[in-house]
């Protein structure tokens, strides 16, 4: 099963983890700086490089912009690479787990997402990817800036990891306002949906570190679980207090979202992003039974507009509005029931 | 939601950008938006020029300090919070620790050394190394952080 799709440790609260490390060559001036020429010759250096990792290769510039699409809504690439004009491209593992962007603001970042909460292990395999191609590789680095990255944000170890969580009682409580100030003098910070710059759709937050300077891998990665941690237990007992205290409404908001789900014709991608979030909410709180998880992760992407265009070819807004709505009716029919 | 550049088809790509505070949003569909260049994480590049520029304090001289190779300059660096290769960093050497110190409250780096560096896995050399290099500037905030971990690393004995 996908990472995207499977239901992890503390699935109910973490969606998924990931750990990116940026590196750059040696000798190569950073990505903005570089000629045409010079920077398909890092492309291709980075390529023969990680050929050992058994990756596929995709050219993201030469790509159709659905494709592209595709891969930023199941969080591969960033935004910004969405828009790329300039050589870019993207190697990556069959389960998707492992994605390596060539030419973004840095030569070479690594990415390794897991289910759930794992950030262990998506450090693990970041190593692990970085080491091999390391073995072919001079990266920019010295003893006491560490990683040479393009941005002094990234320098010293260049790695960001970060966890997303669907947080929607501290999102109704308003809690969510004071922990977004708050995490910012611990050296972490929260973001939307698609990253830096995004905003929070369906109640979703990423929560990564900040600093790379200073602090070995192991310990930034200690400092940011232990927050995770903390706002996993807030947001289930406000989840539980919600349910406690006004449980007639908590019911009635998830089995509405149900039943527009389960029977509405027409569905844009916000509207869907919505009910999924109050639907993952009932799963979440055992008011909604016989709906797995991993469906509500699976439609979470599948109902993104590339995903949707993608699969029946490019169609219209609407038309894909009703297409989505049915690619929704099918899984939940085909999970079974639920009162 | 219209898209806000063909006000035709429904807007489907979200942009959020804030810059110094003030937030401007911006909406488009699928065929406009692949053709709208975005600046790349403006917000958080200008905080960090911010910051830089307020250390430098205008300082010319600092500023036209310049990296042997790809040319980028101190004050081109403070303008766009891009360096412009890894050899900038030891160009800029020293004028670095003070925007880094800012940013991530050390100015030494205590993770990761690639092989080819010398790095060897052994972390603890390097970590001690770093305590070394750290009381001796009188860094002691960093150290106290470094004397941990190198507590931490000896104390668990898995490695």
């Amino acid at each position: 099963m996908k990472w995207y799709i499977d239901s992890g440790k503390e699935g109910d609260v973490v969606i998924s983890s990931r750990v990116r490390l940026a590196r750059n060559l040696k000798g190569y001036p950073f990505t903005h700086n570089l000629s045409d020429g010079a920077l398909s010759e890092v492309l291709q250096k980075c390529r023969e490089a990680a050929r050992p990792l058994g990756l596929q290769y995709l050219s993201v510039d030469a790509m159709p912009p659905i494709n592209r699409q595709i891969l930023m809504e199941r969080h591969i690439i960033s935004p910004q690479m969405l828009t790329a004009v300039r050589k870019r491209a993207v190697l990556l593992s069959e389960d998707e787990q492992i994605s390596i962007l060539l030419g973004e603001e840095d030569h070479i970042r690594i990415q390794c997402m897991t289910a759930g909460f794992d950030l262990e292990k998506a450090l693990e395999l970041a190593n692990k990817a970085d080491d091999a191609l390391e073995e072919s590789l001079d990266y920019g680095f010295s003893a006491q800036y560490g990683y040479a990255t393009c941005c002094p944000t990234n320098t010293g170890t260049g790695m960001r990891a970060s966890c997303m969580l669907h947080l929607p009682a501290l999102t109704a409580n308003g809690y969510i306002d004071t922990l977004l100030s708050a995490v910012g003098k611990v050296g972490l910070t929260v973001r939307g949906l698609y990253g830096e710059g995004t905003k929070a759709k369906g109640c979703m937050y990423q929560i990564s570190n900040q600093i790379t300077l200073g602090m070995s891998e192991e310990e930034s990665l200690k400092r940011l679980s232990e927050l995770v941690k903390m706002v996993i237990d807030k947001e289930r007992r406000t989840r539980e207090g919600i349910k406690r205290e006004r449980g007639d409404k908590l019911t009635d908001l998830v089995r509405r979202a149900y039943g527009i789900l389960q029977s509405a014709y027409l569905m844009t991608s916000d509207e869907a992003y919505k009910l999924l979030s109050d639907a993952r909410l009932g799963v979440a709180t055992g008011i909604l039974q016989g709906l797995p998880l991993e469906a509500v992760n699976e439609l979470t992407i599948t109902t993104g507009p590339a995903h949707v265009a993608e699969a029946h070819g490019d169609v219209t807004a609407e038309h894909r509005d009703k297409l989505r709505a049915e690619i929704i009716r099918k899984k939940i029919a085909a999970s079974g029931d639920s009162r | 939601m219209l898209c806000q550049k063909c006000n035709e088809k429904q807007a489907t790509v979200h942009f959020v950008k804030v810059v110094n505070g003030v937030k401007a949003e911006m909406h488009l569909c699928e065929k406009c938006a692949p053709q709208q260049e975005l600046p790349a994480a403006d917000n958080f590049d200008i905080a960090v020029s911010d910051i830089i520029n307020s250390l430098f304090g205008g300082s010319a001289a600092a500023a036209h300090t310049k990296c042997g190779r790809c040319g980028t300059t101190l004050r081109g660096f403070s303008q766009t919070g891009k360096l412009g290769c890894s050899d900038c960093y030891d160009a800029f050497g020293k004028q670095l620790e003070a925007p880094l110190k800012r940013i991530h409250g050390g100015t030494r780096h205590a993770g990761k050394t690639p092989k080819r560096a010398g790095g060897g896995g052994d972390k603890l050399t390097h970590l001690k190394k770093s305590l070394e290099a750290a009381i001796a500037k009188e860094d002691f905030e960093n150290a106290a952080v470094i004397r941990d971990e190198i507590r931490a690393l000896e104390g668990g004995s898995g490695k």
